[in-house]
Order: structure tokens, then C-alpha cells, then sequence
């Protein structure tokens, strides 16, 4: 059972602590594990929609406890994928949307990237060569990099439907997950 | 201090006025949202003149790869002009983003305003501004 049916839950969902998605819909809907947290939200493809994301993302993480260092390179890996995606994938079309899974358990944390715009694979763009003046005097291209080294493990897939999948994987610089009574969750290792 | 981007607040200054020194001192989340707001700046700061920028990070809690793309590009202008960047109080969590890029070696961070506007200005100058 989902917990958003449950009235308590979504009592607790809808806590003054509990970020809203740029849709003005309650998140996080939080899916029902035996021995974890999953949050899930969808969020439109737009740059303005990305800060609230970071937002949501400090409160959970901060809820399980997450260290600081730990939640920074989520953050800054969660943001520089979902801006991938409104520009690459999407090309910033605006009516576009993006599903984004996050699960925490005792020793890591992943979270998964679901859009249905153009595909592309990470593995086959080359880290940008920072000696080279024209690349730093261009100034793009840094994001993917700064995800590949923020996150242990990055994956993509892209399904025959055209659904594009990305996830990245964090382990936790030590065990920072803790029951988030906040969102009524069960603590456990689900990673 | 403007606030026109979400989570960011700008704040532009002519510190210096021979050679003109510009203060830029950002407050919040540099993030997409802040970064024309951070161009226009820096380019209305070039059209006068500045090629020496003083850029305050002390109160910024994240930057994204575009901004420290906004600031490698303006590094890379400025020096094949006689000019420069000097970054003031550039924050733990930033310095390990410019770390895992690798680009430290490029950027000129300094933790006291004194050290870097004698690096602006040249050591034989008493910057006391």
C-alpha cells in the first residue's frame, strides 16, 4: 500500500516541514518498503523547478541524518543531471516532466532519473580536458564531470519504450541513515 | 543588493578606480536561475572598463557548473587581457567542486581582501581599500 492512502501519513506529508513541488502537489510521496525510504516525485523539465528538488533533497537527507558532505554531492549531482536532462534530453521543452526516485538506505543512497526525451549515454561523452584554455574559455560541459566524481557509481539505460533511465549511487561517508520520524518511515538497509 | 534570481542576491562595487577593480560579492544559491543575472553584471562591469574582478564567494552556499563556467571563461578572458579574477573566501564545499574538476590551479583564491587586491593591483601598490 502506498502511505499517501494512509490518513496519517498524509497528515505527515503535509507537515509545515515538507516541501511542495513547483505544481504546488505535496511531495515527497513516500512508498511503502519494509526496510528503507523511497521518495517519489516528478518535477517539470524547467530550471525553476530544480532548486525546490535541491530543497527536498536537504530535507530528506537531513531528516536520515545524512552528513553535510554527503548531502552536498547529492545535491550538486542531483542538480547537474535534472539541468542534463531539461536541456538535452528535453531540449527545455516546457510542458516536459521528469520522475525522480530516491532511496536511502543504511549505506547509500540512490536516485534515479526517469525522462522520455532524447537519449544520451554518459559513458560516451569524454571528461572535459581542463588544460585546455579553449575548453575552460568556453566554460561548459563541466556538469557530467562533477557528477561522475561526486557519486560512486553512474549508470544509464534506455528502454525500448524511450524511456531513459539514470541513476546515480552514493555511499554514505559513514552510516548516516536514520528513521525519519517525520515522514512516519521505517529505517533499514535497503541499498 | 539586488535580488532578482532566486536564492541569489548580487552586489556590485567599483573598489578600485585606476585601475578599476570591480567587488562582486554573491549572497545564496548560484545556481541556473542566478546566471544571467551574474552575466549581465560582469558584462556591464567589462563595458565600463573593469578588467579586474574581485569575486566575493564567501556567502554563497551552492555554485553550479555553469557559474564556475561563467568564472573560468571570465579567467581565461582577463588574463590574455592583462587583467584578473581573484576569488575572496571561497567556501569548503565549493573548493572541493573546483577541486574534482581540477581547475584549482587556474583560480586565484584568496581568504583575506588585502592579499587579493595587492594581487589585482600588483605587489608594489598599497591597496588599502
Amino acid at each position: 500500500m502506498r502511505d499517501e492512502e494512509d490518513p496519517r501519513a498524509a497528515a505527515s506529508a503535509g507537515s509545515a516541514a515538507c516541501p511542495r513541488s513547483p505544481d504546488g502537489e505535496e511531495v515527497p510521496t513516500i512508498l511503502d518498503k519494509p526496510n528503507g525510504a523511497t521518495y517519489e516525485l516528478s518535477i517539470p523539465a524547467r530550471i525553476e523547478a530544480v532548486g525546490p528538488l535541491c530543497a527536498f533533497l536537504n530535507t530528506i537527507g537531513e531528516c536520515h541524518g545524512l552528513t553535510e558532505v554527503d548531502l552536498q554531492a547529492l545535491e550538486i549531482s542531483a542538480y547537474e543531471t535534472s539541468l542534463n536532462i531539461i536541456e538535452h534530453a528535453y531540449g527545455f521543452d516546457p510542458e516536459a516532466r521528469i520522475l525522480i526516485r530516491i532511496s536511502l538506505g543504511l549505506r547509500r543512497v540512490c536516485i534515479a532519473f526517469i525522462d522520455h526525451g532524447t537519449g544520451i549515454d554518459p559513458e560516451m561523452i569524454p571528461p572535459p580536458d581542463v588544460r585546455d584554455p579553449n575548453v575552460r574559455r568556453r566554460g561548459r560541459g563541466f556538469g557530467l564531470q562533477i557528477i561522475r566524481k561526486s557519486v560512486n557509481r553512474m549508470r544509464y539505460r534506455r528502454l525500448p519504450s524511450g524511456e531513459n533511465r539514470f541513476f546515480i549511487l552514493k555511499e554514505l561517508a559513514r552510516n548516516g541513515y536514520r528513521d525519519a520520524g517525520l515522514f512516519a518511515m521505517r529505517g533499514g538497509d535497503t541499498a | 543588493m539586488t535580488e532578482k534570481a532566486a536564492g541569489l542576491r548580487l552586489r556590485e562595487e567599483t573598489i578600485h578606480n585606476d585601475p578599476i577593480v570591480s567587488l562582486l560579492e554573491l549572497e545564496g544559491r548560484f545556481d541556473a536561475e542566478g546566471l544571467p543575472q551574474v552575466l549581465a553584471e560582469i558584462e556591464r562591469c567589462r563595458a565600463a572598463g573593469s578588467k579586474r574582478f574581485l569575486v566575493d564567494l564567501e556567502k554563497v552556499s551552492f555554485i553550479g557548473s555553469a557559474g564556475i563556467g561563467i568564472f573560468l571563461s571570465l579567467v581565461e578572458e582577463l588574463n590574455g587581457e592583462g587583467g584578473g579574477v581573484v576569488f575572496l573566501g571561497v567556501p569548503e564545499a565549493i573548493r572541493r567542486i573546483f577541486d574534482v574538476l581540477n581547475v584549482l590551479e587556474f583560480l586565484d583564491l584568496r581568504d583575506r581582501k588585502e592579499s587579493a587586491m595587492k594581487t589585482l593591483l600588483g605587489a608594489s601598490v598599497d591597496a588599502t581599500t
